[in-house]
């Protein structure tokens, strides 16, 4: 579940803002501080594709909402989804102050909806800026210095809550600042998905799953994708059946959290067909929340039934978002185009 | 002169673009790239407004551009991932809810930057569709199409995005005296040169200021009928009528036409498609007697004919004999050489005094170039039969008393090339000799010769037309004497003549002559959008403008040749009789065709047909009496004749047959 998030001076931009503060601008009040060379950020790597994120496979209990077993979905003559939702991150390290890295990320996140067959945005996407530091050891001066600036600032310290030796190793120090901006940019999501239930009755195809997303309500169209899975859930006969589901077919739904109230439904569907024996090639998880009904413990067959039928239509709508194909993408076989043309135009927006 | 409005700067708009530049790709001071919606209302050719964000010198800088070349492409890496996305089957029936992102990124040549100083490449900022003032500032056109000394000639309308605005060309630099001449390419058969011509002399005739003098135009009608029905309205579209209002043009014919041609070689009737009896009668005869053809007798003549010594002969003949009195102690009798006819009288008796003398020469001229020189000059009223006349009579056409917008079109389609040459070099050297003098009755004259890469061609024999042309191309603008030449093949007409040419159009282009080195400088969108243009459709260059732009022009309002010679149908050539009639009839509508008949039964053809040239010429108060005493006198005997038959003693030896020339 979602971490506390950081503290932080919550300025949220948007993109016709001209105020928002650069990272050549916060590089220019850190210069005394940091000395470098201007522009020697430049050059360096985003975090993002610097720190490896490596987690443990897993398969994970769940509880089945429906009679295990796969089931065969038409896709849709017309499409369902109307907007598509995702946030991107980059951060770099600007310098080095008494061995704590300074972080400068920007976190954004837009809605495109489709208009005409076209995807325009939806309102206006929210871009955030972020200068993540140890507030230990930048030093109070420092710290209200940037803060008076109007530079927003997050204590990579606050996440620090193991106490452990290795936490003071520098690349500690990152990979606890990286979590800190993902947890930047899911907010950023999920505040903009809740506004978008909030004033839209079309369905939104959020990148990713919902589950911390409490804003989303039962009545809320929108659903999530998962595209990774690190962690399968059911189990092994059931994974077996998800890894054998052949192109549009999808598995029997279930449940997924720990509470019970806070349990998402989701279940398995086979994007694409599997290449090179690959089971993973192509399968999608699909996250909504679940009718309350379902969650009781004698839920009426009529209730599942209606449940069956609302998973079906959305796998269908699913199935349909195939094309166009979002290559060059690696992640072409399970990245819908809508999802992958908001990710380039959010990378248009902050930059690669 | 009639005035056209202003242009205003239209309400603000939207803007329809943004300037972009990368370090890979970046602007310019002459080129700039930018984006639009894949709908915009932009296309090759179209000229838009840069608005900068960052002033400089206090100044939002201004760039004008006009597109060259646009680029679209789509977020896809490779098109192999779009054979992916369909499984490699184009026809496979795919439901694709979202269109892919497609960008459409444009190229622009810049027109011209407000402020001119300091020039810098373009920045970055908002690009908007050019208005009627965006178009009139891009082509720095607000320097003369404004102000009482306005010297603005409407060329066409540029459109896009559902504007129409006037495009105007300077007098100053179309007709002189800044620069002058125009040169017009385009493949043949979709009628857009001549019509462009027509239509552009229309907007001249209309436009042209009255303080830059007075303006008549010389057409050579060369092939086809085209011109031969200038004075005739032609059918316009609504459409068409709407860019004679827009451009303050009246679509109506010329007002006054001229037409000249040459008779056929038997001399019944004239050489043009415009004999139908309804329009015939406008058509004045043009024939040319020896002395008009002798001085250009180097048309004609190749230079194996006329070696030093013909030349010379030939000057002593042009100096001496013709149109004066000539006495020689050897000869016969004096001479009065005026028409071909008493030259070879004249030659007649020379030969026949060096044949009685036994020598070799005569006043230093060697009897086998007599004799060459006579075969060659005789042979020219043969070989333009029908505009070079034996009798000596000439019909021309009005120098001296060129009319303000006129337009004098010699028919010479249906002439030998010999001829045509012959028509071209002598009324283009008389327009220079009288602008020269300034008594030609106007101030300037565009004269408009079709078929320039023959005329003019960029290789092949130096020809006498070609170096008149060149002549006119290098020079003509100090004197008033403006060239518009059209032709197929721009790569072939000698890059002195099309150099020269202050403005140039270009019509639908041929692929080949798009390939050749004269193109190079348009880019392969232009070259394209020339290899599709339309009727109607020109690509103009001219001194202000600093790129090319693309205009359309209204369809002339005359009479196009083929409708011309549909409506009005040739006539079949008459007999002597029924020729003298007609044209007599001209002078005196109380002559008929019995009359004729009766009182040229007793004469020859030839002589039937001098009298009648010689009564057109003099045109007399009393027509049948004067035809009656031409034709008297005519058949009378004259000292030629009689010469010829007179008896005279023998040649003492035989010329050798070389010293006949060959």
């Amino acid at each position: 579940m979602s971490r506390c998030p950081p503290r932080y001076r919550g300025h949220v931009f948007s993109l016709v803002s001209s105020s928002r503060p650069s990272a050549q601008a916060t590089l220019r009040i850190l210069r005394p501080l940091l000395r470098s060379a201007p522009g020697a950020w430049e050059s360096s790597e985003p975090l993002e594709r610097v720190v490896a994120r490596a987690e443990s496979p897993a398969v994970a209990p769940c509880t089945l909402l429906e009679v295990a077993g796969a089931r065969p979905i038409v896709e849709a003559d017309t499409p369902t989804v109307s907007a598509f939702l995702d946030g991107v991150q980059r951060s770099r390290v600007l310098g080095h102050h008494d061995g704590t890295p300074l972080v400068y990320a920007t976190v954004a996140a837009a809605i495109r909806e489709r208009v005409d067959r076209s995807l325009h945005t939806w309102r206006e996407p929210v871009v955030r800026p972020l200068l993540l530091v140890s507030q230990r050891a930048l030093g109070a001066v420092w710290w209200h210095q940037l803060a008076d600036a109007g530079i927003p600032l997050a204590d990579i310290d606050a996440s620090d809550d193991t106490g452990e030796a290795s936490d003071i190793h520098p690349h500690a120090y990152r990979a606890r600042a990286l979590a800190q901006v993902s947890l930047e940019r899911e907010q950023l999501e999920r505040q903009l998905a809740a506004r978008w239930c909030s004033e839209e009755a079309r369905w939104l195809w959020i990148d990713g799953g919902i589950s911390g997303n409490i804003a989303l309500e039962v009545h809320a169209r929108a659903f999530g994708v998962v595209k990774s899975h690190n962690t399968l859930y059911g189990d092994a006969d059931s994974v077996r059946r998800v890894l054998a589901l052949r192109e549009g077919e999808r598995s029997a739904a279930f449940l997924v959290g720990h509470r019970l109230r806070r349990a998402v439904a989701s279940w398995y569907l086979r994007w694409r067909a599997p290449m090179a024996g690959d089971p993973l090639f192509g399968l999608v998880r699909v996250e909504v929340v679940p009718p309350p009904a379902v969650l009781d413990a004698d839920v009426p067959a009529t209730v599942l039934d209606e449940f069956s039928w609302h998973c079906d239509r959305l796998s269908a709508a699913i199935l349909l978002e195939r094309h166009p194909v979002s290559l060059p993408d690696t992640r072409w076989h399970t990245l819908a185009y809508g999802v992958y043309a908001v990710e380039s135009y959010l990378k248009a927006l902050i930059g690669s | 002169m009639t005035t056209l409005p202003v242009p205003v700067a239209s309400a603000p708009r939207l803007p329809l673009g943004r300037v972009v530049a990368t370090e890979r790709r970046p602007n310019t001071p002459h080129t700039f790239h930018f984006w639009t919606a894949i709908d915009a209302a932009v296309g090759i050719g179209t000229i838009v407004r840069v608005e900068g964000s960052t002033p400089v010198d206090a100044v939002i800088p201004q760039v004008y551009g006009v597109v060259v070349e646009g680029f679209s492409y789509s977020d896809l890496e490779s098109p192999l991932h779009d054979v992916l996305g369909y499984d490699g089957q184009p026809a496979r029936a795919i439901p694709v809810p979202t269109e892919r992102t497609e960008i459409r990124l444009y190229t622009a040549q810049v027109l011209r930057h407000v402020p001119e100083e300091p020039l810098q490449p373009v920045p970055m900022g908002q690009v908007y569709l050019a208005d009627d003032h965006d178009v009139a500032m891009a082509l720095r056109m607000d320097g003369y199409i404004t102000g009482a000394k306005r010297t603005g000639i409407p060329v066409g309308v540029y459109r896009a995005g559902g504007m129409k605005s006037p495009i105007l060309l300077d007098a100053d630099f179309l007709v002189g005296p800044e620069a002058a001449h125009l040169n017009i390419s385009g493949v043949s058969g979709l009628a857009t040169k001549t019509s462009a011509i027509e239509w552009l002399l229309q907007s001249i005739f209309t436009h042209f200021p009255a303080h830059r003098g007075t303006v008549a135009a010389v057409c050579f009608n060369v092939k086809g009928p085209d011109l031969c029905f200038l004075d005739q309205p032609g059918q316009l579209t609504d459409a068409d009528r709407e860019v004679y209002d827009l451009l303050g043009v009246p679509a109506s014919p010329f007002e006054r036409v001229r037409y000249y041609a040459p008779y056929t070689a038997r001399g019944h009737s004239l050489n043009t498609l415009r004999s139908h009896p309804d329009l015939a009668a406008d058509v004045t005869p043009l024939t040319w007697g020896l002395s008009e053809v002798l001085q250009f007798a180097e048309v004609l003549l190749n230079k194996d004919d006329v070696d030093a010594k013909a030349d010379a002969l030939i000057d002593f003949i042009r100096e001496r004999v013709v149109g004066r009195v000539f006495e020689d102690a050897g000869l016969a009798r004096r001479h009065q050489v005026q028409s071909f006819a008493d030259l070879d009288a004249w030659f007649r008796d020379v030969l026949r005094t060096l044949e009685d003398s036994s020598g070799d020469t005569w006043r230093t001229h060697h009897a086998a170039t007599i004799r060459k020189v006579r075969n060659r000059l005789s042979n020219l009223s043969t070989r333009c039969a029908g505009l070079v006349t034996d009798d000596g009579l000439a019909s021309d056409m009005p120098f001296g008393s060129f009319e303000d917008r006129a337009v004098y079109v010699v028919d010479v389609a249906n002439v030998e090339e010999d001829a045509q040459d012959l028509v071209f070099a002598r009324v283009v050297s008389k327009l220079r000799e009288h602008l020269e003098r300034r008594d030609l009755g106007v101030d300037h004259v565009i004269v408009f010769v079709d078929e320039l890469n023959k005329y003019a061609p960029h290789d092949g024999a130096d020809t006498y037309v070609r170096k008149m042309l060149l002549d006119i191309a290098e020079r003509g603008r100090y004197l008033g004497l403006v060239l518009f030449g059209a032709e197929q093949f721009r790569s072939q007409v000698h890059r002195r003549v099309v150099g020269n040419a202050g403005t140039t159009l270009y019509g639908r282009m041929d692929a080949d002559e798009l390939a050749t080195p004269g193109y190079q400088v348009l880019s392969p969108a232009v070259k394209a959008r020339l290899a599709t243009l339309d009727k109607g459709q020109l690509m103009v260059r001219h001194p202000h403008f600093t790129q090319p732009i693309f205009v359309r022009f209204p369809r002339p309002a005359v009479m196009t040749g083929r409708e011309g010679v549909e409506r009005f149908p040739q006539a079949p050539e008459p007999t002597v009789a029924q020729a003298v009639t007609r044209d007599l009839r001209r002078l005196d509508e109380s002559i008929e065709l019995g009359w004729v008949q009766q009182t040229i039964m007793l004469y020859d053809e030839p002589v039937v047909l001098a009298a009648r040239n010689a009564v057109l010429r003099t045109r007399p108060d009393h027509v049948k009496a004067a035809f009656t005493r031409e034709l008297q006198r005519r058949a009378a005997p004259a000292p030629r004749d009689a010469e010829a038959v007179a008896a005279r003693p023998r040649a003492l030896r035989p010329f050798a047959p070389d010293e006949y020339g060959g």
